[in-house]
This record gives structure tokens, C-alpha cells and sequence, in this order.
């Protein structure tokens, strides 16, 4: 009988191949969008490295200082040159024309005072374009690989899209429409290391954000107590602001004035924590606290003295920098649970050992010891609940805590309520999943034996089971069940399924005795299915134990069968 | 036109296992192919992602455009065959002969029955707030999941 296999890679229809397409290209022209402007402004620090360097008069400067307490600093300057034989001026300082922290622009100030004669960099191809600092800014390097990921994901996305479609149609085109079987160690690799690279995305971005939010700013503060402290005036403080989608957010920004060994600094940090954040009123109290003229104490860096702050406590707002942690732990338990299971999975080598007929060797685990071990322990749920809660939990007080309880527009926070019921309500069914696990592990310990411990099809099976602590217990229910469990896919979405096709119930009873321990046979019938493990698609033999309490809750273990093929051939 | 079939003696389409399987390729190829490769694979059909696996591989001689070679392959113990509410399990022998695209194909069934078994899904117990429910709502036993 030759036959033709259906073609398995269903990649779905034309209009979705193009609907998927257009998305892909949006992300990638988004993404080279985002590029081009990196690229260019990257460009033009670069090409100004060939400009010709050429003396240059300074003939005004000024600091500009912040209109809204959302910007920042700049320095206005004008300068006056000669380039072949022609008079010329400009006003502009470099590329970069985005304002900065206090200290940079004062410093810019210092170094292109009015009158100073300086070196500028004029355009050759256009003489009246100059610059006075022309550093290329390397540090946007990295950034321009950013976009690129949206790049690659775009048009891979689209290749990978069409390259299946060519596939599929190059197999219904050939004689015999069969699909080549998947290599399953290839395919489990490239999985894991997907599983990895996600996990890793989790990984670095909790470092890094962890490094910066907690571990960076607690160092120095341990650091600083070793600092002197040395009489400072206070020159301005206020407020910044830094809005987006997510609401508005706030930093303190003092500047002030001390000496040093004889030496005159100015310092614009108040503590070690930059960066802005929830907490207006907080912020609006430093600022209060200190106002322009003060005469108060900061603690200087006797390493870099050019480093100060005027506090080196620790502020509650620090512990936020612990979430990223929370990041990092799922990236690291990720990547670990991805190479465990890597190292774990089973190739099913279906041969035959020499000298034996039904042996089954290569899909199974060892065989011997007859304990049954639970498939979950309660200690483990309670880790993993524990876990999911805090995780959740975490990031829904987040949102609570700035939105809710810090929000100033009334509006805004019936809304945020509205919009945040249900994840509430999910965080506090989390919360009780942890207390009902945490009351399983006052429930007894069964200890179940199977004898084989991996039976075969059609062959006899006794089975026995001690718990103790079990007069708690009211009634016991032991069955033996058998499911076909598969993953699939659909369109862009997919899930699991399951279909139970066997149920032997072996034990059922409210008899104490019998509760306490007792055993029993059964047999597996011999026109089953032995268990499967495949990628996607399974057959799972589960005895399951059920003991019912008087008070909740009630017992309840799984443990993994592995049944055998029969040997009758 | 390229020709690349496989058969099984005598038709046979059921296996015990652990049984020999005798097969016959024939190909009559306008390229010399690089080599003849016979693979014996099971392979799932169903609800969920299709699963494969090759299980034995075996090179024939392939000195020629055109020829036909008859040979033996040992069946292994599992998996058996299957017909599932949600996976059917299957086997197959295929020849290959790159740089050729076509492939001959051959499907069988591999069980200690006479026939593959058959899983019928049964009524799976409701889980406890479904069956709290359904006294109220009519909600009927589920058919086989869960």
C-alpha cells in the first residue's frame, strides 16, 4: 500500500500570511525608522572629526537655566572665526544640542567664557558650519542595536512567514506529499536555547536595572560614611519632572557650593539615588529643606572631590530597586529550568536489547525502586505559589501604590481602580492558593507502592499504600487513569488538550482500616496504549490518591505510571 | 520523470512487534543520486503538533540511475500503533534518494493486536466547583477532558 501522507506544515491561508506580513514590516520599518535617526546622528559627530580645526573668538555665553522643571540646562553660546580669508560666526556648540545636568553646562560655561580664544571645528564644503566640540558620542553605539532587533524580527518574521509557504508548496507539487520527520534533538535544542534567550532578556535586564536601582546607589551610601563633611551654600533647589504615558514622575535637583582643600567645587546631587520617581511630596520636602543661600554641610569624596551629596541616608524609595531582582530570579530560574530540562529530556530509542523481547529500554526511567514518588509535593506547590504571588503581587503594587494611593487626578484614579479590579482580585486569589497550600502540608504522607512499579499492558499489578495520620481522613479513593495530552497550534495561538481513555478505580472506601493501609490488585488491560512521551503528543498514565477530610482541605497526590508494552507477541 | 517507490511483500499493512519487515525499493532516477536511504519512522497525526521520529536508517547501493533492491528491517518493541479521540500513532517506511525530490512511501501498523487499539474517550469527573455548579446550572459531565 503506497500512500500519501497529508502535508503537515498547514501554514495557514494567503490573507493571513499578508495580514501577519504587514504587521512584521511595520516593526521593521519602525525599527530601521528608529535606526536611521541613531545612525545619523551618529554620522554627523563622526564627520565632523575631518572638519578643519580653527582659532575661534568667544563673543557671548550664557547658561540657560530650566523654563519648566521638566527640562534641564543648556549653554547658549556665539563665536567668531576666519576661514580662508572670510569672516564668519556661529552659535553652535555641538551636535548634541539636548540640554544637561547643571555641572556639564556650568563647566561648558568655564571653558567657553565669553572673550576666551578657543579652537572650533569648521565644515570645509560649507564654511559657516562649525562646531566647537565635536566628540563623537561612541555611547550610542550599543542603543543602535535596539532598533535592530525590531529590524530582524520584522523581516525574519516575513522571510520565515513565506519561506514556509514555499515549503508547504514544493510538498504538495512533489509525487508523494510526505513530511520528512522533524529531528526531535535539534528541535529540542533550538527550544532550549529560545527558552534561554528569553529568559536571558529577564536576566540581564534585572542586573542591570537591579545594579543600577539598588546595588549601585546601597555601595555608595556604605562608601560615603567615610566621607567628610564640609560646610556647603546652598545656590538653587527644585524640582524635576519627568512625564510619559505612565503618569508623571519626580526628582530633586540642589546645587550648591563647597570648598575643598582650598578648592572651590559646585555639587548638584543631593543623594545617590538619580533618576526620578513616584512621590511628589517627598520631593517637594528635600526641596523645601533646602533653600538658595542656605548654609548647610555636604560630604565630599576625598578620592574625587568633585563628588558630593548632602545626604548619605538611606531613602525608603531604594527598595523599589529590589523588584528588578524579582526580574532577574525568573530570568535565572528560566535559564536553569531550560537547561535542566534539555539535560532531562528522553530520546526514545525503541530498540529491542539483545536476548529480550519485552524489555522497553531508552523511554522510561529505572526500574526497581517500587515507592511511588508524587509527581508535586505540597512543599513544592508552596514554593511555586509563593513565588507566582509575590511576582504577581509585586508588580500590582506597583501600579496601586503610584497610581492609587499617590495619584493626584481623581479621574485618573477611579479609571486606574476600574482598570486594576481584576488584577487585584487574581493577586488575592493568589494570595488565598498560598494559604490553601500551605495547609496541605499539615496533611499526612501517603506512601504508595506498585508492584511492578512500571507494568506492562495487560499485566497484573498490586498495589499498596500505608498513610499515616490518616484518621483525619473520611474517605479514600485510588484510581488509575490513562490521557492523551497534546500541544497544539493554531494560527498564531495555541494550547493543550487532553482526553482521558481509561479510569480503573481500585480503591474506594470510608473504612478507617482500610484508609490507614491495605493493598489491592488490578490489571492494566492489554488493548490500552503504553505510555508516550513525545514533543507534543502523550500518553500519561496517573494513579491518583484522593483521601476527603472533615476540614478542608483535602488530600489529594498524583504519581507518574509508566506503563510498559505488553508482551504478548 | 523520476520514479522512487517502496513496498512491503505481499502488501502487508500489520505488524507484530519486534517483527522483520521485508521491503523493495525501486528507482529509476534521471540523476545519479548521491545515496538511496531508506528510514523507518513512526509518526503521529491528530489534534496536536505532529511528532516523528526515525527509528533505523539503512544506505542502499545505489550504483545506477535505475534499479531494485529488496531487504530486511527489524521492527523495535514501540510505540505501538494507536487511534486516539486525539493522537493516532503510525508507521512508516520512506526511500529518499537526493538530489531527487520525490519519496516513496510506505504505511503500516505496528501492534500485538490484530488491530491497532482504539482509545475512546470516557467521562471525565467534574473538578469541584464545576460539580458544585452543575447542581445549579445543568453543566453535564465533561466528554473525556477535563
Amino acid at each position: 500500500m503506497s500512500i500519501m501522507l497529508q502535508n503537515r506544515n498547514n501554514c495557514g491561508g494567503v490573507p493571513n500570511k499578508i495580514g501577519a506580513s504587514l504587521f512584521l514590516l511595520v516593526f521593521a520599518l519602525s525599527g530601521m525608522f528608529f535606526m536611521g535617526i541613531m545612525a545619523y546622528s551618529f554620522y554627523q559627530g563622526a564627520a565632523a572629526g575631518s572638519w578643519v580645526e580653527t582659532p575661534c573668538r568667544i563673543t557671548a555665553g550664557e547658561i540657560v537655566y530650566p523654563q519648566r522643571s521638566g527640562s534641564k540646562y543648556s549653554y547658549k553660546v556665539a563665536y567668531r572665526y576666519v576661514y580662508s580669508g572670510r569672516n564668519y560666526s556661529a552659535t553652535r556648540l555641538s551636535f548634541n544640542t539636548q540640554g544637561s545636568e547643571y555641572k556639564k553646562v556650568l563647566k561648558l560655561s568655564q571653558d567657553y567664557a565669553p572673550g576666551m580664544d578657543v579652537k572650533c571645528y569648521v565644515n570645509p564644503s560649507n564654511p559657516s558650519d562649525a562646531v566647537l566640540v565635536r566628540k563623537v558620542d561612541f555611547k550610542l553605539l550599543p542603543f543602535m542595536f535596539i532598533p535592530l532587533i525590531f529590524v530582524a524580527i520584522g523581516f525574519g518574521g516575513i522571510y520565515l512567514t513565506w519561506r514556509k509557504k514555499k515549503q508547504a508548496e514544493a510538498a504538495v507539487d512533489s509525487a508523494v506529499a510526505a513530511p520528512l520527520p522533524p529531528s526531535p534533538l535539534k528541535s529540542a535544542r533550538a527550544g532550549r536555547y529560545g527558552l534561554c534567550v528569553f529568559f536571558g532578556i529577564f536576566l540581564l535586564v534585572g542586573v542591570f536595572a537591579g545594579y543600577f536601582m539598588f546595588l549601585k546607589p546601597v555601595f555608595k551610601i556604605w562608601l560615603s560614611s567615610s566621607w567628610p563633611q564640609v560646610p556647603c551654600v546652598i545656590e538653587s533647589s527644585r524640582m524635576t519632572e519627568s512625564s510619559d504615558s505612565d503618569g508623571t514622575t519626580y526628582g530633586v535637583e540642589v546645587i550648591y557650593r563647597y570648598q575643598y582643600q582650598g578648592t572651590a567645587y559646585v555639587g548638584d546631587k543631593y543623594d545617590f539615588i538619580s533618576g526620578t520617581s513616584s512621590g511628589h511630596e517627598a520631593k517637594a520636602r528635600i526641596v523645601r529643606n533646602y533653600s538658595p543661600g542656605q548654609k548647610t554641610f555636604c560630604y565630599v569624596n576625598p578620592a574625587n572631590p568633585d563628588d558630593a551629596v548632602l545626604s548619605r541616608t538611606f531613602r525608603s524609595e531604594l527598595w523599589l530597586g529590589l523588584i528588578p531582582g524579582a526580574f532577574a530570579l525568573v530570568g535565572f530560574i528560566g535559564i536553569t529550568g531550560a537547561l535542566r530540562f534539555g539535560r532531562k529530556r528522553k530520546v526514545h530509542v525503541y530498540e529491542q536489547p539483545p536476548g529480550s523481547g519485552l524489555n522497553y529500554a531508552g523511554g522510561f526511567d529505572g526500574i526497581g525502586e517500587n515507592v511511588l514518588k508524587p509527581v508535586t509535593t505540597p512543599l513544592k506547590s508552596l514554593f511555586g505559589t509563593i513565588f507566582v504571588a509575590v511576582f504577581w503581587n509585586g508588580i500590582v503594587s506597583i501600579f496601586v501604590y503610584q497610581d492609587l494611593i499617590k495619584g493626584t487626578n481623581s479621574l485618573m484614579k477611579f479609571g486606574v481602580s476600574l482598570f486594576m479590579i481584576p488584577f487585584i482580585l487574581v493577586g488575592l486569589l493568589l494570595i488565598g492558593l498560598v494559604l490553601h497550600t500551605l495547609l496541605q502540608l499539615f496533611n499526612p504522607r501517603p506512601v504508595v507502592k506498585l508492584d511492578p512499579v512500571s507494568p506492562a499492558l495487560g499485566g497484573r499489578v498490586s498495589l499498596s499504600w500505608e498513610i499515616p495520620g490518616y484518621r483525619s481522613l473520611t474517605r479514600l479513593e485510588i484510581k488509575l487513569e490513562g490521557s492523551e495530552e497534546v500541544k497544539f497550534k493554531s494560527g498564531d495561538s495555541g494550547g493543550t488538550a487532553k482526553k482521558l481513555f481509561e479510569q480503573i478505580s481500585i480503591v474506594d472506601t470510608e473504612d478507617t482500616r482500610e484508609i490507614a493501609a491495605g493493598n489491592a490488585t488490578f490489571t492494566i488491560p492489554a488493548e490500552s496504549m503504553h505510555s508516550f512521551d513525545a514533543d507534543s503528543n502523550k500518553i500519561i498514565w496517573r494513579l491518583k490518591l484522593k483521601g476527603r477530610k472533615k476540614l478542608l482541605p483535602a488530600l489529594s497526590y498524583e504519581y507518574a505510571v509508566n506503563v510498559m508494552p505488553g508482551g504478548k507477541f | 520523470m523520476n520514479i522512487l517507490s517502496i513496498k512491503i511483500k505481499d502488501d502487508k499493512t500489520k505488524f507484530l512487534p519486534g517483527e522483520d519487515i521485508q521491503c523493495e525499493v525501486i528507482w529509476d532516477l534521471q540523476k545519479l543520486p548521491k545515496t538511496i536511504t531508506v528510514n523507518l519512522f513512526w509518526f503521529t497525526e491528530g489534534q496536536g503538533n505532529p511528532d516523528s521520529e526515525i527509528v533505523r536508517s539503512i544506505e542502499l547501493d545505489a550504483s545506477g540511475l535505475s534499479g531494485r533492491q529488496w531487504f530486511r528491517l527489524a521492527l523495535p518493541v514501540a510505540p505501538y500503533s494507536f487511534t486516539g479521540s486525539l493522537i493516532s500513532l503510525s508507521w512508516a517506511v520512506e526511500v529518499v534518494a537526493p538530489p531527487a525530490a520525490e519519496r516513496g512511501i510506505y504505511k503500516f501498523s505496528m501492534s500485538p493486536l490484530d488491530n491497532p487499539a482504539v482509545l475512546k474517550a470516557i467521562e471525565a469527573p467534574l473538578p469541584g466547583v464545576l460539580k458544585f455548579l452543575s447542581r445549579f446550572k445543568g453543566i453535564k459531565q465533561m466528554p473525556g477532558g477535563q
